[in-house]
C-alpha cells in the first residue's frame, strides 16, 4: 500500500463540501423564485434567508471545523510516511461519520442523532491525532522511516 | 522544482486574506471614530457592527471555506506529483475568481455577480478536485 492512499478519504471528504455547496444553490434558488427571501438583506443578513437554507449554511460551516483538522492530520500522517492500515482505517470511518453527519443534519436534523455522528467524527479524528503524536515520537526515539 | 509552482497562487491567496484583515481593521477604526459601534456589546455581538464591517466580517468567514479545500487540493496535487501546465492554470484561476469574488463582495456586495464569482471558483476548483481523482485513479490502476 502506498502512502498517497490516504488522499481517497481526504478527497472523498473534498467532494462531500462541494457537493453541499450544489444542495445550498439549489435551496436558495427555490426559496427566492417562492418569494420566501428578503431579497434586499440577503447580501448581508444571515436571518434574510429562511431555516431551509439556513441550515445548509450551519453544515458548510461545520464542514470547516473538525474536517480542516482531518486535513492537517491526513497531510501529517502523510508526510511522515506514517500511512498504515490503522491510519487509513480511521481516516475513511471519520469521512463516513461525516457524511453520516451531513445526512442528518440536511434531512430530519434530529439533533440526537447528529450529535451522535458528530462525536463517532471526533473521537476517530483524536484517534488519528494520537496516532500523529505516536508517530513523532517513535522518530524522536530514533525508530521509523524519517 | 516544477512541482513547487503549486504553492504561488496558494501562497497569493493567503496574501489576500491577510491584507483582507488590513482592511477589516481600517473599516472597524472608522466606523468607531464615527461613533457608529455599539461600545458596549462589541466584543461578543456582530450586529454592534456597522454594516461596512459586518460585510468585511463576512468575507474574511468566506476566505476560510472554499479556499481551504483548494490549500489542501494544491498540497495533494503537490504530494503526487501532479502539478502540470493544466493543474498551474486551474489554480491561478481560481485565485483570480476569488480576487473577483472579494472585490464584489467588498465593494458593490450585488448579490448576481458575487453569485456568479463564487460558481467560477467552484468549477475550478471542482476540476482541481478531478485532476486529484483522475492521479489516485491512475495509481491504481498501474
Amino acid at each position: 500500500m502506498t502512502r498517497d492512499w490516504i488522499f481517497v478519504p481526504v478527497i472523498v471528504q473534498v467532494l462531500l463540501t462541494l457537493l453541499i455547496y450544489v444542495r445550498l444553490i439549489k435551496v436558495k434558488v427555490r426559496e427566492m423564485r417562492a418569494g420566501r427571501v428578503d431579497m434586499e438583506r440577503r447580501g448581508l443578513h444571515e436571518d434574510a434567508w429562511p431555516d431551509s437554507v439556513l441550515v445548509i449554511n450551519n453544515n458548510i460551516r461545520n464542514q470547516f471545523e473538525l474536517p480542516v483538522l482531518f486535513y492537517v492530520v491526513s497531510i501529517v500522517l502523510w508526510l511522515l510516511h506514517a500511512v498504515h492500515w490503522t491510519a487509513m482505517l480511521a481516516a475513511t470511518a471519520f469521512v463516513l461519520s461525516r457524511i453520516v453527519h451531513a445526512t442528518i443534519h440536511l434531512s430530519t436534523n434530529y439533533i440526537p442523532n447528529r450529535r451522535r455522528a458528530f462525536t463517532v467524527g471526533w473521537w476517530i479524528l483524536l484517534f488519528m491525532a494520537g496516532l500523529t503524536l505516536w508517530e513523532l515520537a517513535r522518530r524522536a526515539a530514533g525508530y521509523g522511516p524519517i | 522544482m516544477y512541482g513547487n509552482l503549486i504553492f504561488w497562487p496558494a501562497i497569493v491567496l493567503v496574501a489576500m486574506t491577510q491584507l483582507t484583515y488590513a482592511y477589516l481593521l481600517r473599516v472597524k477604526v472608522r466606523e468607531n471614530r464615527a461613533g457608529r459601534v455599539d461600545r458596549e456589546r462589541w466584543t461578543m455581538h456582530e450586529d454592534a457592527w456597522p454594516a461596512p464591517v459586518r460585510q468585511v466580517n463576512n468575507n474574511l468567514r468566506n476566505q476560510f471555506e472554499m479556499p481551504l479545500l483548494f490549500y489542501a487540493v494544491c498540497f495533494m496535487l503537490w504530494a503526487l506529483e501532479a502539478v502540470g501546465i493544466v493543474a498551474l492554470v486551474a489554480a491561478w484561476l481560481f485565485v483570480l475568481t476569488r480576487f473577483w469574488h472579494a472585490w464584489i463582495h467588498l465593494g458593490s456586495n450585488r448579490m448576481r455577480p458575487r453569485a456568479r464569482a463564487f460558481a467560477a471558483g467552484w468549477w475550478v476548483l471542482s476540476f482541481m478536485v478531478l485532476l486529484v481523482v483522475w492521479r489516485l485513479l491512475g495509481q491504481a490502476v498501474t
